[in-house]
């Protein structure tokens, strides 16, 4: 009997948890419904990305068609999830999560591409338009000062037309990309069909452009110059190897501008960026110098350039992994201005034109398009005009982005350089090459881009059958 | 739509529950929950959702009809409507194709979509027709009952198969506490955390250990693949098809208790299983019962002889088999499950039973091995992924990038593999035993409780906005 008063006691005794299920179901009521109604307020709601450089999905049109396949219930989920209140937030977040699942000092993003077997280099016949080849050592100790502007342009020219961060800097395809502590790297895999094709649109450009001098400048990319050979992942394909392939494979017409060396030696500096897969302004000058070595001419030091500095750059490598190592290094853009009577002009074609700053200041600019600071970013056409050389020379630099930060350099030893985008350009490249009496012509590209049909396609186009 | 997708948490679900809970009547309520399930099914297969309504009303009225006389007649009706109609979406390119290739001919049937859920649903129709036949349940008089049923959005594109009998009286008649719903939003919770924390990570890993340059898994990338890859690749899959089947379960059960159905649970860590047999009992349990209750006892089961329970078990292991796709692999996996089951049942079962730790041990290899065949619809990829297990392949036994991708997961693999086991459950139910002696211990139980769940949904929210892997494995069936 007392046994039982005691049992009945105890039921009766409220337990302490007792408050937990209204408490749980009401929290997860008063959560749910105030994020229900929050994803509901449309200007929360993103339309376009800059870390991915792309527009967010939109809410799809109604069609018959489109309702029955049922792709319109699917869009309207997508557009939902695409364009998340806070969305780039909850990305980066995400990334931080991934980032405690394991050790990770060394990750791999995206999917590795073997690369195809690099045939032995072919002997290349024996160049007949390389100029004198000088061996001068070039100085490099930077005793320039370091001007980090807080606004206006840093050029002190003026810009004449608004600044579009989405055509400045296009997207690229990049391949797999590997995270080293605060450091990434794209893979490199060699397409044999894709090399061949870049080669052969070299060679073409060669034979078409009698009278002029046409070089070709193959970038290696960080991967190769940055990491000692046993510090580089298996899967990369051999770029030395690659180079020389390529390099052997061109005409007598085409001069190889070879920089891999120049970039090897100086690979203790600031060549690349961490988080982006452009070089720097400095790897970019040391290929400079390699080019004007090649063509007869004398690069000024590095010192003689006017040396900005924009922190807080994060570049494509970045936008790829939204690995929190990278974002806790970042980049610095520096960018060495041309000094002297330098001007340009640059657009969607030659006609429309207009002015705008050589090095622009990106202070304050959104962290993904610092790299636009060079020549405005990418436009299908631009000239540079250095009116303190008046001997009329004049060189065309065949580009994509990877250009951009090499082109500032060339206005100290040509009167005018003529900057083609072979993505964008859509006129008569041989016309225009004839037509304004140039007499060099530069094709240059990274590596990863001869590995890119698409951007080989589109060369092949740009200089044309 | 799928319950780990962002518009199902934060836009459909909120307000399926808020129109539910001002209804007042519960015919108000299921109308509600019919009129979201059709929204939720139409929202992938528009035009077949009707012919989910179809097979409903086929066999709403084939069930009402048995009563009134020829109920075998009726009953074999609806077989033959229920399962002509799962074989024509299901098999017939599968029947086609192999009668072709015996006769080295193109096939001549052009491909039919699976509709979704359809294996799922037929089989919920089955129990229905099947059980009213038997006079274990009354014919429902209400079309829009057995259409409820049937289409319930919690359960009918992915299970767990809920008999009509667990629900009978639920689906006219329930009411919910706090309790309910509070576990029910825990259970939901912990469901979605499974899903998009471990399977979607999971999932994510397994296929990029071994994919090509493309992303995709073909034979080739399956042979350059190095053993440590295709090894570990297995382990996250086996992880994978875990958390992502049982959390889809644990959602459904979930979202049934906030509004009064009691599922019958549909896994129960069969993971820690110690013979195959038990792993069976433990692994998508409700499918395991139809098989047992409407195929294995209908044909005798295991009173009789020898012979025949292997043959009875033959049958339901190669249809166990087929019920997860049409394809050689699935009936190989359904068979290879055969033959240890009869092993167990003629030798092994009392071997293991007196060592646990070798069972369990034996138990997680079988279905380790098992799920190669699963996963692999092409014999030569089978093939190809245990040559390279075995260092036959083309890969070698490691490589850079494997050895980065598992140490990128050094953490998550090992909490991933606790994960399988009850011991979270078992420390959860010490602390909550704590707590009746202790108050600092009841406080701190309840806020965990109170907190976990709702750090599960903000991370998955999390995740699910910055991860856009997503795919539910268990749609293809």
């Amino acid at each position: 009997m007392k046994i039982s008063s005691t049992l009945l006691a105890e039921t009766k005794k409220r337990p302490r948890t007792a408050w937990l299920h209204p408490a749980r179901v009401l929290v997860s009521v008063a959560l749910v419904a105030i994020a229900a109604v929050i994803v509901w307020i449309i200007p929360l709601r993103p339309t376009e990305s800059a870390f991915e450089q792309r527009d967010l999905a939109k809410f799809p049109a109604f069609s018959w068609e489109a309702l029955a396949s049922g792709s319109y219930f699917d869009d309207i989920s997508l557009w939902f999830s695409d364009t998340f209140p806070a969305r780039e937030t909850f990305v980066q977040m995400s990334s931080g999560i991934r980032g405690c699942f394991g050790l990770q000092g060394e990750t791999i993003h995206g999917t590795v591409q073997e690369g195809d077997e690099i045939p032995d280099a072919p002997t290349r016949p024996t160049s007949t338009t390389t100029t004198t080849v000088t061996t001068t050592t070039v100085t490099t100790t930077t005793t320039t000062t370091v001007t980090t502007t807080t606004s206006g342009t840093a050029s002190g020219e003026t810009t004449t037309t608004t600044v579009d961060p989405a055509v400045l800097q296009q997207n690229q395809s990049l391949g797999a990309i590997i995270v080293k502590g605060d450091t990434a790297y794209e893979y490199y895999n060699f397409v044999r069909s894709t090399a061949d094709q870049y080669i052969g649109i070299l060679n073409r450009a060669g034979a078409k452009l009698e009278g002029a001098n046409v070089y070709s400048m193959i970038v290696p990319t960080s991967i190769d110059v940055m990491l000692e050979p046993d510090a580089r992942p298996t899967n990369s394909s051999d770029q030395s190897k690659a180079i020389a392939y390529m390099v052997g494979s061109l005409s007598d017409k085409v001069t190889p501008v070879e920089v891999r060396d120049a970039l090897l030696a100086h690979r203790n500096e600031y060549l690349y960026f961490h988080t982006d897969h452009h070089w720097t302004a400095r790897g970019a000058y040391y290929a400079f110098a390699e080019f004007a070595r090649l063509t007869g001419k004398t690069p000024p030091p590095l010192a003689d350039f006017e040396e900005l500095a924009f922190g807080g750059f994060l570049g494509s490598f970045y936008s790829q992994t939204q690995n929190a190592g990278l974002k806790l290094g970042g980049d610095t853009v520096y960018a060495y201005k041309p000094q002297g009577n330098i001007s340009m002009v640059r657009g969607k074609t030659v006609a429309s034109a207009a002015a705008y700053p050589v090095i622009t200041d990106v202070t304050g600019w959104n962290p993904r398009y610092k790299y636009s600071t060079f020549i405005g970013g990418d436009n299908a056409y631009s000239c540079i005009t250095n009116e303190d050389i008046t001997d009329g020379s004049s060189v065309v630099l065949i580009k994509e982005s990877y250009g951009n930060a090499l082109a500032p350099y060339l206005s100290t030893i040509y009167h005018k350089v003529y900057v083609l985008d072979f993505r964008y350009f859509s006129e008569d490249f041989t016309a225009f090459v004839k037509n304004n009496g140039v007499q060099d012509v530069l094709v240059l590209n990274n590596i990863s881009a001869t590995r890119n049909a698409t951007l080989v396609n589109k060369l092949d186009g740009f200089i044309g059958k | 739509m799928v319950f780990s997708s962002l518009f199902f948490l934060y836009a459909f679900f909120p307000l399926c529950m808020v129109l539910y809970a001002l209804a007042r009547t519960i015919s108000a309520r299921n109308i509600i929950l019919l009129i979201f399930s059709l929204i939720f099914y139409a929202w992938g297969e528009p035009v077949y959702m009707l012919l989910l309504i179809g097979m409903a009303f086929f066999d709403w009225l084939f069930a009402l009809q048995m009563p009134k006389g020829h109920r075998k007649l009726w009953l074999v009706l609806a077989c033959v409507v229920n399962l002509g109609i799962l074989g024509v979406f299901k098999y017939l390119n599968f029947a086609a194709d192999n009668i072709a290739a015996i006769f080295g001919a193109d096939s001549p049937i052009t491909a039919i979509a699976l509709p979704i859920g359809i294996s799922f649903y037929t089989f919920q129709l089955l129990t229905y027709v099947i059980d009213v036949y038997r006079g274990e349940v009354l014919a429902q008089r209400k079309f829009t009952t057995i259409l409820l049923y049937a289409s319930l959005f919690h359960q009918c594109i992915a299970g767990p198969i809920v008999r009509y009998a667990d629900v009978e009286n639920e689906l006219t008649a329930r009411r919910v506490d706090w309790a309910d719903v509070s576990e029910g939003v825990r259970r939901f919770c912990v469901g979605l955390g499974k899903k998009v924390i471990i399977a979607n990570t999971c999932g994510n890993l397994a296929d990029t250990l071994i994919a090509g340059g493309d992303g995709s898994i073909t034979l080739a990338s399956v042979e350059a693949a190095p053993a440590a890859a295709l090894w570990v690749s297995m382990l996250a899959y086996m992880l994978q098809i875990y958390f992502d089947f049982s959390a889809y379960s644990d959602m459904a059960i979930g979202m049934g208790r906030m509004v009064g159905f009691h599922y019958l649970e549909n896994f129960n860590y069969p993971y820690i299983a110690r013979s195959i047999k038990e792993f069976w009992r433990r692994w998508h349990m409700s499918l395991s019962t139809f098989f047992r209750d409407y195929v294995y006892i209908p044909l005798g089961g295991s009173r009789c002889s020898t012979g025949r329970t292997l043959l009875n078990m033959l049958v339901v292991w190669a249809l166990t088999g087929l019920w997860h796709g049409a394809s050689w692999n699935f009936v190989l996996w359904g068979l290879w499950f055969f033959v240890f089951l009869a092993a167990e049942t003629l030798v092994l079962g009392k071997a293991l039973k007196k060592v646990p730790a070798v069972g369990m041990l034996y138990a997680l290899i079988v279905v380790y091995f098992g799920w190669v065949l699963f996963r692999f619809q092409d014999m030569e990829v089978i093939g190809a992924v245990l040559r390279g297990m075995f260092g036959a392949g083309n890969g070698g036994w490691s490589s850079f990038e494997a050895a980065t991708l598992i140490k990128n997961h050094a953490f998550f693999l090992p909490v991933a593999m606790v994960c399988t086991t009850p011991l979270f459950a078992i420390l959860s139910r010490g602390w909550a035993q704590l707590g009746k002696r202790n108050r600092v211990a009841a406080v701190s139980y309840s806020v965990a409780q109170l907190v976990w769940p709702l750090v599960l949904l903000f991370v998955s929210t999390v995740m699910l906005v910055g991860n856009s892997y997503n795919p539910f494995l268990y749609f293809q069936f």
